[in-house]
């Protein structure tokens, strides 16, 4: 038995995806740049691909670049403003492939500012609005905090963001959001948005970035001319055609899907928020994730909770590596000003559609027995 | 001509009437450790090894493996040619140009000539072929008393030249001493104490504590990983991952709490020496250091050692840590034991332990556990590994 509750860092691919391999190895692997007919085919596929993420992620008119995923979306947006020296604000919570890239553009002479979230760990919006100044280039605040699952009100953010200034543009990390919270990038006022295929039960290897209009990239690889001449390489043509039945299947059920993974993570909550301890790190109701629920197990160090559900074949996420002794701990928990305690002890329990309740159910009766075996060995 | 690797072995050169076993031994070890590579033969000389047979391109990998094998002293890329003296000297002279690429000018010649019937004799040898190297390659300058290059010609069965000679790791050939058991905890300490045991001959069996689930799989592979850096020089080594977390448990449950780390240790040592018997070892090998921590003390030592019945070797008790960290990066261990997946066991160590433990205190805490049973529970639970380089 497996019960595999670490969905937000990656997810079991589609089982409808094996005939989608099967149909690759036999006659869907040729280059779309290539000129014969086989090959035109897949590029006539991998635009179809293009349309199904424009069309999950409800997106107006701009472009679509397909890149090898979150990251490397990411580090293209940042790679569009550097230009000159300029102001860059984002939030203390980001994931590190936007956060390490702010450092280093600090390192490079730029200016950063480093919003923190509020109590209920979401990034206020009115704060951002403070922070922008004449000459800032780019606002980037994810769309879910990876590790609490927060949802930040990105539309609202943007919304004050251009008020300040309006030649600023917004972008949002939406790899955590995408296809699992209501969302439409038509009207949100978000210039750039990032995705990510393996986080949505497709492949690892293949995201994408929104832009509004073309003027505000800048291609990181140079080559074949591929994406537009925005992303040389060859596509990752599986992959992409992974993302899209991916995106067509969560969009067809994105209701249902929604609300089972809210169930069954609020069952999660219902059984862990009895249990002395433990304490939780989560936004309201309202502005959370319906998948990710991140609660702290006082007295012990996640990863020793960790390895011990392991051993009953139940997969949770720590949201961080451990190492407190050379006070690494999570740096979003940090942000939140919680103590070392909380921090050692915090857990990402992350779930998916196809999760049941009474997965749920034998996953809270395993974490409570552990739990109280684990917390009398309190080091002393 | 041929291109070929002449290698000098260091220590075992003293050895009486026993030598030619410590050489069969070196030969072997050689021959194991160029097995990745088709074609490499080992060949026994006078007092030196040639190996040949390799691909060229493959020269750099193949001296870079022989510098890991205990018991070598040197080695040579040499090219071996004839006798006549024309075609040693143009084998002399394509050495020198290819070290002249080095930026550097100055050079001598040393001659050494084994076949007395050779009608030049070594001085002859050097000042004939220096002067035609100061003749035939651009740029050489000679310079007597401190070359940058220094051209050897040996003659033997045949001629050999060579303008290189690479230091190799030393030590005794693994095996000629025989086994310890090293205990290898994952940390910085322990991989330099097996590889500075394991070079002077000894075969090295690993004991390793895994406290799952205080510690992970990363953890635990990265034990694996030390002992397959180990084995390059170490030869194949036989680990023991002992599951050490329910006597860890116990231990917490009924002694006292700045006792634990101290009473652990021992439980450690006498398994250790325990599964050391069992494979034939006489010895215990561990990475202590004095006074580096608190079970590292002069008492903690003393308090540890008391419940084993054979010699415990420290070959790190003296060195101080940045020394320490310096030897493992030199023999590769540093980059892999610094990974952080091993302090994940820090229940169980005390906040405050003891750091001067008294004998009598401790056998009295300890007397309440079943020790014998413990252990025995615990290598029930227990896994062995062959780990291969």
């Amino acid at each position: 038995m497996e019960i595999y509750l670490d969905n937000a860092a990656t997810t079991r691919p589609l089982s409808e995806l094996e005939a989608l391999v099967h149909e690759y190895m036999r006659g869907g692997w040729y280059n779309p740049s290539s000129l014969y007919r086989p090959a035109a085919l897949v590029h006539t596929a991998v635009n179809s691909a293009r349309k199904s993420v424009l069309e999950a992620l409800r997106a107006p008119k701009g472009e679509l670049l397909f890149t090898s995923g979150g990251t490397e979306a990411n580090n293209t947006v940042l790679a569009g403003f550097t230009k000159r020296k300029r102001h860059f604000v984002t939030s203390g919570i980001e994931h590190p492939s936007i956060y390490e890239a702010m450092k280093s553009l600090m390192r490079e002479g730029h200016a950063v500012d480093f919003i923190r979230p509020k109590a209920d760990l979401t990034i206020a919006a009115s704060d951002v609005a403070a922070a922008v100044r004449e000459d800032t280039a780019l606002v980037s605040v994810m769309h879910v905090n990876n590790e609490t699952g927060a949802v930040n009100d990105i539309a609202g953010i943007a919304a004050v963001v251009k008020k300040a200034n309006p030649s600023a543009a917004f972008h949002s990390d939406g790899v955590q959001a995408f296809l699992k919270v209501p969302f439409s990038l038509e009207g949100s006022g978000v210039d750039l948005y990032t995705v990510s295929a393996h986080k949505i039960h497709a492949f690892k290897g293949a995201g994408a970035l929104y832009a509004a209009n073309r003027a505000l990239l800048k291609p990181l690889f140079l080559g074949g001319g591929q994406e537009g001449g925005y992303r040389a390489g060859t596509e990752n043509t599986l992959g992409l055609l992974a993302f899209r039945a991916a995106c067509t299947h969560f969009t067809e059920h994105f209701e249902s899907y929604t609300v089972k993974m809210r169930i069954l993570r609020d069952r999660l909550l219902s059984g862990l928020e009895g249990l002395g301890g433990v304490l939780v790190n989560a936004a309201p109701q309202e502005k959370s994730a319906p998948h990710i629920l991140n609660v702290s197990f006082t007295g012990i160090r996640a990863e020793v909770l960790l390895h011990a559900l392991e051993e009953e074949g139940i997969y949770i996420g720590t949201g961080s590596a451990c190492s407190s002794k050379k006070g690494m701990g999570s740096r979003v928990l940090k942000a939140m000003g919680y103590d070392k305690e909380r921090i050692e002890g915090a857990v990402r329990l992350s779930v998916s559609p196809f999760n049941t309740e009474e997965e749920i159910d034998t996953a809270l009766e395993a974490i409570k027995a552990k739990y109280g075996i684990l917390k009398g060995f309190k080091r002393r | 001509m041929e291109h070929l690797l002449l290698v000098r072995y260091g220590e075992i050169f003293l050895k009486g009437l026993n030598r030619p076993f410590f050489e069969k031994l070196l030969v072997k070890r050689t021959r194991e450790a160029l097995e990745e590579f088709s074609g490499a033969e080992v060949i026994r000389g006078d007092g030196r090894f040639y190996i040949s047979g390799y691909k060229e391109e493959d020269e750099r990998a193949v001296i870079g493996r022989i510098r890991e094998v205990f018991g070598l002293h040197s080695v040579c890329p040499a090219v071996k040619t004839d006798k006549e003296f024309k075609t040693v000297c143009e084998a002399a002279a394509g050495k020198l140009r290819d070290a002249l690429k080095g930026g550097q000018s100055t050079f001598k010649v040393e001659a050494r000539r084994a076949d007395k019937k050779y009608p030049m004799d070594s001085m002859e040898i050097a000042r004939e072929a220096g002067a035609f190297l100061l003749d035939n390659v651009e740029g050489a300058k000679v310079d007597i008393h401190n070359p940058d290059i220094t051209v050897a010609i040996e003659i033997r069965d045949a001629a050999y030249c060579y303008a290189e000679v690479i230091p190799c790791a030393g030590g005794m050939p693994v095996g000629s001493n025989g086994r310890a058991a090293l205990l290898l905890s994952g940390g910085i300490d322990s991989p330099v104490a097996g590889y500075m045991v394991a070079k002077r001959g000894v075969e090295i069996c690993a004991v390793h504590f895994h406290s799952f689930p205080y510690t992970g799989e990363k953890a635990r592979q990265k034990v694996i990983d030390l002992a397959k850096i180990l084995a390059r020089s170490a030869g194949n080594i036989k680990l023991h991952i002992v599951h050490f977390t329910d006597i860890q448990t116990e231990i917490y449950q009924k002694c006292p709490g700045e006792e634990l780390t101290i009473i652990m240790r021992r439980f450690m040592m006498r398994i250790a020496e325990k599964l050391a018997r069992q494979d034939g070892a006489q010895a215990l090998v561990t990475g202590e250091s004095v006074g580096q921590v608190a079970s590292q003390t002069m008492q903690s030592l003393y308090v540890t050692d008391s419940v084993v019945g054979m010699p415990v070797f420290r070959p790190v008790i003296g060195m101080d840590k940045i020394e320490i960290m310096d030897y493992a990066r030199k023999i590769g261990t540093y980059e892999t034991s610094i990974l952080p997946y091993e302090d994940c066991c820090t229940v169980f160590v005390a906040k405050h332990p003891v750091t001067r433990p008294r004998m009598a205190n401790i056998e009295r805490s300890e007397s309440v556990l079943d020790t014998l049973g413990l252990i025995e529970a615990s290598l029930q639970k227990s896994e062995t590994l062959l780990i291969e380089p």
